[in-house]
């Protein structure tokens, strides 16, 4: 079991947003989905540190990292991308994929996970001297994935990805993100697409008022259509 | 009923007040104790003034301390170098202060936070360097001695030893009256509401600079005929008056007493001038204490000495309504 | 002519080297050091006291490396005491503004009881005087002109090529982001302190050279970085560097052609001008 989140709560000052949520990524990819608001953002901040829960425990790799500090969980390999990605606006794409492996156990390696990065995201390469507010929408985010990959994760949590993507963009990160799946890296990834989401991960959630709603675990099992009524049928 | 005991309780804290005030000046005949007790007077005006801006308004004003300067430098210039009959000087020092808080103000809060306080701190040394250019008129670093005595009808308020200490009473009791007065009029709560939730406020049609300079503008009236009064009181107008160190007596007692109270200042101004006079022969080291007493309060206290009173259970209640200062933040939550 | 030159050179040189310091701490905690004119004096003295016969008496060379180790001491306790506390904190703003305001209250008078108030001299790096296209230049005058642009490239290339001076970066742009990269925000916030301690502590033996020691020889810079920082916009080096030096020759020509007591009063001017045109300096940023 890579990453266990047991029984999680945690908020924001007084307001409780997970309430004793479970889930596990096995050696997989895991799929997160739900309406706007219900926790999925505020639990990926809880696994990577940076807020502590109120309750429950995070394991990772068969260590307990709950209420550990962002850098040692990164330390441990877990890399979690943000949401929006405006990362670093006045930095160059170079020096914010150069940061990404700030971590010590991704320093070193940083030239040749570079070259990986640039040859996942021709895109990347070109622009590398740009700053980082000059670029597109496609490829901050692909700068944003690609600064979260030079930290060597074992598992990559991407919160929404492809958030306000066109269809052809979002296509492209999506073929991406199956590669880096297929180089072995453990996925955890939001998205309100959930046509990629089928086609990405193999159990999905749907997390609702900080619960989970549903645990789709064989994917065979159960009709896209199903998923759909549900997660909008619940929405509404 | 409850109300009832509030407003006697108001009566009768006034009262007091009033007491102390009228019975101090025979008491304290000593002339060490006039002089710190006129010296902490005027400290106390110009303190609860910052307060107005810096407490209320949570403007990051820095050159409140030359609205008292430049009041002082007015008296004795106007009086020394043109002639001016004195109680006329008092007039002219007000609207030239209250002309350069307004003009000064009305440019630097077209700026935000940390660069108002920049520019406002520049505009203290710039009252330095030009009483150090125009020697002729303003003596240059030595400053202006022999600024003549205030007088009614041929009394001359220096010949009588209570009579400076009545006369920075009077500020001080009318300056406290008219600052209250501003603090919790709906002018008042217009600043707190700017300081607190700026954009809230200007989409509710508050005018946000407006608000502001005029803030800055009455709190510099009762500071510069505070100033004129010191000069007056002290016959002389020095640069000292815009030194780092009194900038940073006045600023502790603002934040010691408690940011946003009015009365707090004034508390500390009596304890601290009285305090650190009272430590005098300990030199620098007295400095040293205040420095760690602001830093001490700011962490621990950040409500003030003030924020003491509202402990009492009683008092707090009645406060709940009322809305702190921002260092006051963490007291209250 | 080329006296005024040099000497808004020198001064650019001292003013860039201070409000460096400041923009860089700005730029990522959002405070802003009220006591950085204070380090300054105190690094001189630090300096003088290890190097002087009336101190320690260990030699200008150990002077000036032992000076600068304890101003990385110094920017940590300055951190740790009067700004850690207060971060994250709605007022933090205003509240280190005072606190630091304060910091450098007790740090002049400590070095007042200590020291006393008299003048003291730190000797120069180097001495004699060097003639350049008909202007003779005193040696250290000339060391100070070159000396600050290697040492803010030197600061530009940390901040660009080096894994901590990214991290100050990154932690100024966005402390999520940072943190998620696994910054520990804390301890680059250590090192931005202690880096612009030295800074200050540099520019302090570098004034100390040309002029007595004193503690109050760091307030006149101080309030001149006031001025740059307002003038080329806090945060941004590239502003502050290019303010620092406008300054510098502002003053260095109006104190030659209208009177070093008038000069205060052409900068002021300056600065309300430029105020009043770009309310966030020169090549600020609206926040």
């Amino acid at each position: 079991m890579r990453l266990q989140v047991e029984a999680i709560s945690a908020g924001y000052g007084r307001v409780r947003v997970l309430h004793e949520i479970s889930i596990a990524v096995d050696n997989q990819r895991v799929g997160l989905f739900g309406p706007n608001g219900h926790g999925k953002t505020t639990l990926l901040r809880t696994i990577s540190g940076l807020i502590r829960p109120t309750a429950g425990r995070v394991i990772f790799d068969g260590k307990d990292i709950t209420g550990r500090s962002p850098q040692s969980i990164v330390g441990e390999g877990l890399v979690h991308v943000p949401q929006g990605s405006t990362l670093l606006p006045r930095m160059t794409v170079l020096e914010a994929l150069t940061l990404g492996a700030y971590s010590r156990r991704a320093w070193p390696r940083r030239r040749s996970t570079m070259e990986q990065v640039f040859s996942l995201f021709p895109r990347l390469a070109e622009r590398r001297a740009q700053r980082c507010n000059t670029l597109s929408g496609g490829e901050r985010q692909m700068a944003a994935i690609g600064a979260g990959l030079m930290g060597c994760p074992k598992l990559l949590m991407l919160d929404e990805p492809t958030l306000g993507l066109a269809p052809k963009l979002r296509a492209e990160l999506a073929q991406a993100i199956h590669a880096i799946a297929a180089t072995g890296v453990g996925l955890l990834v939001i998205d309100q697409d959930i046509d990629m989401l089928l086609g990405l991960c193999d159990r999905l959630y749907l997390i609702e008022q900080g619960r989970v709603a549903l645990d789709v675990v064989d994917r065979s099992a159960i009709q896209h259509q199903d998923v759909l009524k549900r997660y909008f049928g619940s929405a509404a | 009923m409850k109300k009832d005991w509030t407003r006697i309780g108001r009566i009768a804290s006034i009262v007091v007040v009033l007491a102390v005030a009228a019975v101090a000046p025979l008491v304290l005949t000593g002339g060490v104790a006039q002089n710190l007790a006129v010296l902490s007077i005027l400290y106390a005006v110009v303190a609860s003034n910052w307060d107005l801006t810096l407490g209320y308004a949570g403007i990051f004003n820095f050159a409140h301390v030359a609205f008292f300067g430049i009041g002082s430098y007015v008296a004795a210039i106007a009086t020394l170098q043109f002639g001016v009959p004195v109680w006329l000087d008092l007039i002219l020092a007000v609207v030239v202060v209250v002309a350069v808080g307004g003009l000064v103000s009305a440019l630097a809060l077209r700026l935000r936070g940390i660069y108002v306080a920049l520019v406002t701190f520049a505009l203290t040394q710039l009252c330095v360097a030009l009483i150090n250019s125009a020697k002729d008129i303003t003596g240059g670093p030595v400053g202006l001695i022999g600024v003549p005595d205030l007088e009614i009808r041929g009394f001359e308020l220096g010949s009588e030893p209570h009579a400076y200490f009545y006369a920075a009473e009077v500020l001080l009791i009318l300056s406290t009256i008219a600052m209250r007065w501003l603090a919790t009029s709906h002018f008042g709560l217009s600043l707190v509401a700017l300081r607190d939730y700026e954009a809230y406020a200007v989409a509710r049609g508050i005018p946000a600079r407006r608000q502001r300079v005029l803030a800055i503008m009455a709190s510099s009236i009762p500071t510069s005929l505070a100033g004129c009064l010191y000069a007056h009181y002290l016959i002389v107008a020095s640069p000292d008056v815009f030194s780092f160190s009194l900038t940073t007596l006045l600023l502790s007692m603002v934040l010691v007493g408690g940011a946003g109270t009015i009365y707090g200042p004034i508390v500390a101004a009596i304890v601290l001038t009285v305090g650190t006079e009272g430590l005098h022969q300990l030199g620098n080291i007295r400095y040293m204490i205040v420095a760690v007493l602001i830093v001490l309060t700011l962490r621990f206290l950040p409500g003030g000495l003030w924020s003491l009173w509202t402990l009492v259970p009683a008092i707090r209640r009645r406060r709940a309504t009322r809305v702190p200062s921002p260092l006051a933040e963490e007291a209250s939550s | 002519m080329g006296a005024i030159i040099v000497s808004g050179l020198v001064s650019g040189a001292l003013y860039a080297l201070v409000a460096a310091g400041l923009s860089l701490i700005w730029g990522s905690l959002g405070v802003f050091n009220f006591a950085h004119g204070v380090l300054l004096m105190t690094g001189a003295y630090a300096a003088w006291w290890i190097s002087s016969p009336d101190g320690l008496g260990l030699g200008l060379g150990i002077g000036i490396v032992g000076a600068l180790a304890f101003m990385v001491v110094l920017g940590l306790v300055v951190y740790l005491l009067l700004v850690r506390p207060w971060i994250g904190k709605a007022n933090a703003e205003l509240a280190v503004i005072m606190t630091t305001i304060a910091g450098s209250i007790f740090l002049q008078n400590l070095i007042l009881e200590i020291f006393g108030g008299r003048y003291k001299t730190i000797d120069q790096v180097v001495t004699g005087t060097v003639a350049i296209g008909g202007t003779t230049i005193q040696a250290q005058n000339l060391l100070v002109i070159i000396l600050a642009p290697v040492l803010l490239i030197a600061m530009w290339l940390f901040l660009t090529r080096n894994r901590t001076g990214l991290a100050i970066r990154a932690v100024a742009q966005n402390q999520d982001a940072a943190q998620l990269f696994g910054i520990g925000v804390e301890r680059i916030y250590i090192a931005t302190f202690s880096v612009s301690a030295v800074l200050a502590g540099v520019a302090g033996i570098l004034l100390g050279g040309l002029f007595n020691i004193s503690p109050d020889m760091g307030t006149d810079p101080l309030l001149r970085a006031f001025v740059v920082v307002v003038f080329g916009g806090l945060g941004s080096l590239p502003g502050t560097i290019l303010g620092a030096y406008a300054i510098g020759m502002i003053e260095a020509f109006s104190s030659y052609y209208i009177g070093i007591y008038w000069t205060p009063v052409v900068l002021f001017v300056v600065l309300i001008g430029v105020l009043v045109v770009r309310p966030t300096g020169l090549m600020g940023r609206p926040t």
